[in-house]
């Protein structure tokens, strides 16, 4: 008896099989992401990130006070119950503060690393992918900017836009962008004479579409590292210029400016100081360590 | 060599004359007014008409920067707007207290970072080679200002045994000879004068210390642990060779290079990193001048402090580049 055909056949499985086998590069992000997860080091990067994200969103939730609430009576609390950090000199809850303050840092870790990133990434593609003298022009620009140690140049550009958190995140990501222009113009390089890009290029696709679909993703695994530990300097210099009283303006809960406002209590009220500063080292410290475990994961040249 | 060095010379000047070209427009950046911004929402317009008249900010930029490039090459460097101080003089002034600052910085961070990384390389994955290590990781993430006050706070203010700020003790009286406290307290052999220095260096030389020594050791233990597989310290070896040289005499030459560049790279950047430290430890240098010029709106300041550590920047970096050709020949750029 002949085998009955299914009254409705679903291809369906079968597309989705032979879809799968076909899409390699989702096999290489999850291997990448198995390969972090697996590094100890790099998980706790992870964990770090995750906890710094998790506190921004839910900030209102965990912190007991409201960050600007100010209380003469209660200042320079020491640590305790009701204060777990202690309060500054305005009676405000450094705790809460902090809570607050990871919704600056990551916004100010993204603006940066966003503005280094876009103009990086054009400028090095640009400068890779076309060569001769556009590739001159534009490295020759890099090169003035690699001319000034990063934090002086942020701060005189802080310093002619006039001290403020936006203007010290424009600077801070104007000091970022030859690093990517560097790495996209070398992974753009590379990839540029290999044969897929010559097939696309003889099947008459365009600059544009070649760029944004053949040699760009190609060159992603590196600006995404990039990026990862770019956005730790980006916190740390950001942190930096508030300290020096050129970024976040009070009664901002940037850690940098909190940390300068302690400045003048730090013999009789150390913790003012002491505890902003732990959390800018951990944030910056997890995403050194998730960068680190990414380059790891992402470039297995790289690796010991 | 010798046309290898001339040929990275004359790449120095499009870098130099774009670095001349970026300070010289910083003022012209300023948005509104730059000689408002300078004087003050106070400043009657005939005030006003007078600085912009003494920067010439009337005249085109073109014959504005030709000026400026003109004086800057005649070693004037203008004069501040505040206190009227002549700027080349401060800077010439100031200059000893930075390098001096850098220099002490920079070589606590080789020692430290150089040993720690060879001994973690040698001994990988034992405690020293994890504990060193994870503290590496630690030290690129610190942030040094906060590092400069918790050690003020331990050393100054709970057990008070390093000076919390300046050069050197008021009254101490060093003849002063060279600008740089440690060698003048040397070639005078003042060692009360000595000691004294050394103690307000110890503090803000290792805060400033702190990022380099550990980029320094983790670059060291990574590039002694590629140059230990080679099949030539496997032939020391196997001869019988003792084993710390093989280490010293045969290994660490080799990994030296990659560690060189980064010591040059992370030198310069010191230069950067000194405006924080100086500002936190009150020290006399050029980091803080222009800090404080920052906060005063001084641009002339401003502008001549960053061109001149932009300079010595570049400069740095060339001589990094020579040593590497140096000591390793196999290197060509053509």
């Amino acid at each position: 008896m002949p085998i009955q055909p299914n009254p409705v056949p679903d291809p369906e499985p079968v597309i989705i099989d032979q879809q799968q086998r076909e899409i390699k590069p989702r096999r290489m992000w999850v291997d990448s992401l198995l390969r972090i997860i697996k590094s100890k080091t790099s998980f706790v990067g992870l964990c770090i990130i995750l906890i710094l994200i998790i506190t921004a969103i839910l900030a209102p939730v965990i912190a007991p006070y409201s960050p600007t609430d100010q209380s003469i009576i209660d200042r320079y609390q020491s640590p305790s119950g009701t204060h777990w950090l202690g309060t500054d000199e305005l009676g405000r809850d450094i705790f809460s503060r902090i809570i607050y303050g990871t919704r600056i840092s990551i916004q100010i870790g993204l603006i940066t690393v966003g503005i280094s990133m876009v103009i990086g990434v054009l400028l090095g593609g640009i400068a890779g992918y076309f060569g001769k003298w556009a590739d001159q022009i534009i490295m020759r620009l890099i090169d003035i900017l690699m001319a000034f140690p990063s934090i002086l140049l942020a701060i005189a550009l802080v310093a002619v836009l006039g001290p403020s958190l936006q203007n010290a995140m424009i600077a801070v990501g104007i000091v970022g962008i030859p690093q990517f222009a560097r790495i996209v113009r070398s992974a753009v390089l590379s990839v540029k004479e290999t044969e897929y890009i010559e097939a696309a290029r003889a099947i008459g696709a365009k600059h544009k579409r070649i760029f944004l679909q053949h040699v760009l993703p190609n060159s992603l695994a590196p600006i995404i590292v990039q990026a990862t530990l770019g956005i730790g300097t980006a916190i740390l210099d950001a942190a930096g210029l508030s300290f020096l009283g050129l970024g976040a303006q009070p009664p901002t809960p940037e850690w940098g400016a909190m940390l300068s406002d302690g400045r003048s209590a730090l013999q009789t009220a150390p913790w003012v100081v002491a505890f902003p500063g732990i959390a800018i080292f951990l944030v910056v410290l997890g995403f050194n360590l998730f960068g680190d475990g990414l380059r790891d994961a992402l470039d297995p040249r790289l690796k010991e | 060599m010798l046309k290898y060095i001339i040929r990275r010379l004359l790449m120095l000047v499009p870098v130099l004359i774009g670095v001349s070209i970026l300070t010289f427009s910083l003022i012209h950046l300023i948005p509104g007014d730059p000689a408002r911004s300078m004087l003050g929402e106070k400043a009657t317009e005939a005030q006003l008409e007078l600085l912009r008249a003494d920067l010439g900010l009337n005249d085109p930029y073109i014959v504005q920067y030709g000026r400026f490039l003109g004086d800057i090459l005649q070693g004037d460097l203008g004069q501040s707007i505040q206190s009227k101080e002549n700027i080349a003089y401060e800077i010439m002034h100031k200059l000893p207290a930075t390098i001096e600052l850098t220099i002490f910085a920079m070589i606590v961070a080789i020692i430290i970072g150089i040993v720690a990384g060879v001994i973690a390389a040698v001994k990988q994955y034992s405690w020293f080679d994890n504990i060193s290590m994870t503290g590496a990781l630690f030290g690129v993430s610190l942030p040094i200002f906060w590092l400069g006050l918790m050690m003020i706070w331990i050393f100054s203010v709970k057990f008070n045994v390093l000076p919390p700020s300046g050069r050197i003790t008021a009254g101490t009286g060093l003849q002063t000879i060279t600008n740089f406290y440690l060698l003048d307290s040397i070639l005078t052999l003042d060692w009360q004068a000595f000691k004294d220095v050394f103690l307000h260096l110890l503090m803000p030389g290792v805060a400033l210390g702190t990022i380099p020594m550990a980029i320094i050791a983790r670059m060291t233990r990574s590039s002694m642990l590629e140059v230990m597989r080679q099949d030539y310290i496997r032939t020391a070896d196997a001869k019988g060779l003792k084993k710390h040289l093989i280490v010293f005499q045969h290994a660490l030459k080799n990994a030296f290079l990659p560690v060189l560049t980064v010591i040059g790279l992370q030198f310069g950047l010191l230069l950067g990193g000194a405006v924080l430290t100086e500002t936190i430890f009150s020290w006399p240098g050029v980091g803080r001048y222009v800090y404080l010029a920052v906060l005063s709106r001084d641009y002339p300041i401003v502008q001549s402090t960053i061109l001149i550590i932009a300079i010595i920047f570049v400069l740095i970096n060339l001589v990094t580049d020579i040593l590497y050709k140096y000591f390793d020949p196999r290197i060509r750029y053509d």
